[in-house]
């Protein structure tokens, strides 16, 4: 049984507030975050070129949504088996995310 | 009886008021009976006479009379005594004799003495003669001749003339006596007086008193005056004090600030923020209050208010700068008290939810699922955005969120794939079984299928009923309404992302009091809704009633829904007077 598995009712190692604890530290991390990103992606489209408000924007909510990831990862995939958490960390969580990507640039005219 | 209580009282009152008198002229009393025992002692005209000192010691006055003569004339005692001091002052040589009653005399400026001290004189006995020469007091030769009562100067006339006691009387309060009343007081010619039959150590100790009461008042009224000057000077001081503070610092201060307050409320920016921090305050008023009543959790409030703040805010700036002109100060507050409502409810339901319902979405390893479609949702409109930036330079919101839900969807299912695969789960256990069966192909496919969408639906369907049940099971209806109100807002959002209609915060604020409103008709009837309150009639419990009774709900929540919703739309635009419809 590997750590991958802490959400898995079978597993008596978690239970369900401290998980619950891990899904609103990750909305409050990756909420904000994607928001930020997106309101300085916007400050720099309006000010036509890259503003340091914009920049640091930007930059302030990627970090966000990468350490809402690191969280994630540090949480339920690291462990022994690191190459393969790493690899089930990305299948969960870069794949769906390059899904959506094509997705939307396949799908959606805009 | 009473005549006589009153002539008691009105010789009381002649005693006291003549006890003061008496301090203060003793001489001019005694005088009264010593009159016709005296004599001149020479004859000669006065040429200055007596004047009552000012000072302790005599001086501001004349004591006693200048008597004009020739130098060398005798002088005679005047009355009966006994010298009792012979000497010489700076004055001249003096002589002095005294009499019965207190009475004492001087001679002064003689020349030549005939008595000794201890000498007995009878009234007109030659003492000695006059000098006349040394005292300056009249520029002609002179004797000078002193009169003293008890130690106290009087004027020598007195003792020749007598002194009349009828302007002692004038003192009296007179009253009219009955007749055959007998009086009280003693007459003055027979009786010498209450004074004169007062010890004299009695009279001392009563001076002495009544100077030291008299000394004692006057020290007190001069501090009293003093102390009641210096406070009013201190009051007066403090006044100023005051007054100048106020005038000069306070006021000013005062006025500045207001003119700053002024000034920076013409900003509408300022409103704004005054708006959102008054909205957050009733958001977090409100949190509390369902903390306190409804026993959501002490976490997830503090996140809901927070959270529920942070919206407040950022809806007043986003007015305040999507509206330069025509800022309302009503509008902004409304606007940012719903965006916080919505995000604290929002938060609230889905934390009392989690909370509640934690231990079964744990079982069902939904948490996990929402952790892994969160990350990849987030992950996935990150890129696009990033992406959409640098290659065209501009960033969609619709792509972003259509990029989120796609990744968040594409993550739940990987996620759910991942960890079924490895921990066997149901899904897992069905495709096993399936190939272990060896019912391959499309037909062992189909099974399959339909065996996982008839377990999704139990499973959907259980999930239901387990949030019903719970939410009222444990009293929390309060959350089950904010769920509802957020799924219907939820769904309103996403039909206008499908519709490419912009999501405005009346059709938000209309589609979740519309599903709050469904939700307590859901609710009613033994939480049955529509179904329960038809079931009350016997028609609709079996047969084609009961056929009817699902048609006839269904209807009911149709009519009920749409004209809360359109109900709703038309006040909130009308609140927030927005045009156009969703």
């Amino acid at each position: 049984m590997t750590r991958l598995n802490r959400s898995d009712g079978a597993t008596p190692t978690r239970d369900a507030r401290s998980e619950a604890k891990q899904l609103f530290v990750m909305i409050a991390m990756g909420g904000p975050g994607l928001a930020i990103w997106v309101w300085g992606l916007k400050q720099m489209q309006w000010a036509g070129h890259a503003t340091v408000p914009g920049v640091l924007c930007a930059l302030l909510g990627g970090l966000l949504v990468l350490a809402c990831g690191c969280y994630h990862y540090l949480k339920d995939y690291s462990g022994p088996g690191k190459a393969r958490g790493i690899v089930a960390f990305l299948l969960v969580t870069v794949v769906p995310a390059t899904l959506g990507v094509l997705f939307v640039r396949l799908f959606v005219r805009g | 009886m009473l005549h006589r209580h009153r002539a008691l009282a009105a010789t009381l009152l002649l005693a006291i008021a003549l006890l003061p008198l008496a301090l203060a002229v003793p001489a001019e009393h005694a005088g009264a009976h010593a009159a016709g025992h005296y004599e001149w002692p020479l004859e000669g005209r006065v040429t200055r006479g007596f004047t009552k000192p000012t000072g302790p010691y005599g001086e501001g006055g004349h004591q006693g009379l200048d008597i004009a003569c020739a130098s060398g004339a005798a002088v005679r005692s005047a009355g009966d005594g006994t010298v009792d001091w012979v000497g010489e002052v700076p004055r001249g040589r003096c002589v002095s004799i005294s009499h019965p009653g207190g009475v004492r005399t001087v001679y002064l400026d003689l020349d030549r003495i005939d008595v000794c001290r201890g000498t007995r004189v009878a009234a007109g006995q030659t003492i000695g003669t006059v000098l006349g020469g040394r005292d300056v007091s009249s520029p002609e030769p002179h004797l000078h001749f002193d009169a003293y009562m008890n130690g106290v100067p009087v004027d020598p006339h007195v003792l020749f003339e007598g002194l009349s006691t009828d302007s002692f009387i004038r003192l009296i309060p007179v009253t009219a006596e009955p007749p055959g009343a007998v009086s009280a007081s003693p007459s003055s010619k027979d009786d010498p007086g209450l004074w004169a039959r007062v010890p004299r150590g009695v009279k001392a100790l009563a001076s002495g008193a009544v100077d030291s009461l008299k000394g004692a008042l006057r020290l007190l009224a001069a501090g009293g005056i003093g102390f009641g000057r210096g406070a009013a000077h201190n009051a007066r001081w403090v006044a100023r004090q005051a007054t100048a503070l106020w005038s000069g610092s306070i006021c000013p201060s005062m006025r500045a600030t207001g003119r700053f307050f002024a000034g920076a409320w013409r900003n509408r920016f300022v409103k704004a923020v005054v708006a959102g921090l008054a909205a957050a305050l009733a958001i977090v008023i409100l949190v509390a209050l369902a903390v306190v009543a409804l026993g959501v959790s002490l976490l997830v409030g503090a996140i809901a208010a927070v959270l529920g703040a942070v919206a407040c805010l950022v809806a007043a700036i986003v007015y305040a700068v999507c509206h330069p002109n025509g800022f309302g100060f009503a509008t902004c507050f409304l606007r940012s008290l719903c965006a916080g409502g919505l995000a604290a409810g929002l938060v609230m339901s889905g934390g009392s939810l989690t909370t509640a319902f934690g231990a079964g979405w744990y079982e069902l390893g939904i948490l996990g699922t929402l952790k892994g479609a969160l990350l990849s949702g987030c992950y996935s409109a990150l890129f696009e955005a990033g992406t959409s930036y640098l290659f065209t330079g501009a960033v969609h919101l619709q792509k972003i969120l259509v990029a989120f839900c796609v990744g968040a969807f594409s993550g739940a299912v990987a996620r759910t794939l991942l960890k079924g695969i490895r921990s066997s789960t149901r899904l897992v256990e069905i495709l096993s079984f399936c190939v272990g069966e060896g019912q391959a192909g499309l037909a062992g496919a189909g099974q399959t299928l339909a065996v996982l969408f008839d377990d999704s639906a139990v499973l959907m369907r259980g999930f239901i009923v387990t949030v019903r049940a719970t939410a009222v099971r444990l009293g929390v209806k309060a959350a089950y309404l904010c769920f509802s109100g957020t799924l219907g807002a939820g769904i309103n959002a996403v039909v206008c992302l499908a519709t490419r209609k912009p999501i405005t915060v009346s059709g938000m604020l209309a589609a979740f009091c519309t599903g709050a409103v469904m939700g307590v008709v859901a609710l009613s009837f033994d939480v049955r809704g529509i179904g329960g309150m038809l079931e009350r009639l016997s028609f609709f419990r079996e047969g084609v009633g009961e056929r009817l009774k699902s048609i006839a709900a269904t209807l009911i929540n149709k009519s009920l829904h749409k004209a809360v919703s359109n109900g709703f739309k038309g006040t909130f635009k009308k609140l927030f007077k927005e045009e156009g419809s969703e």
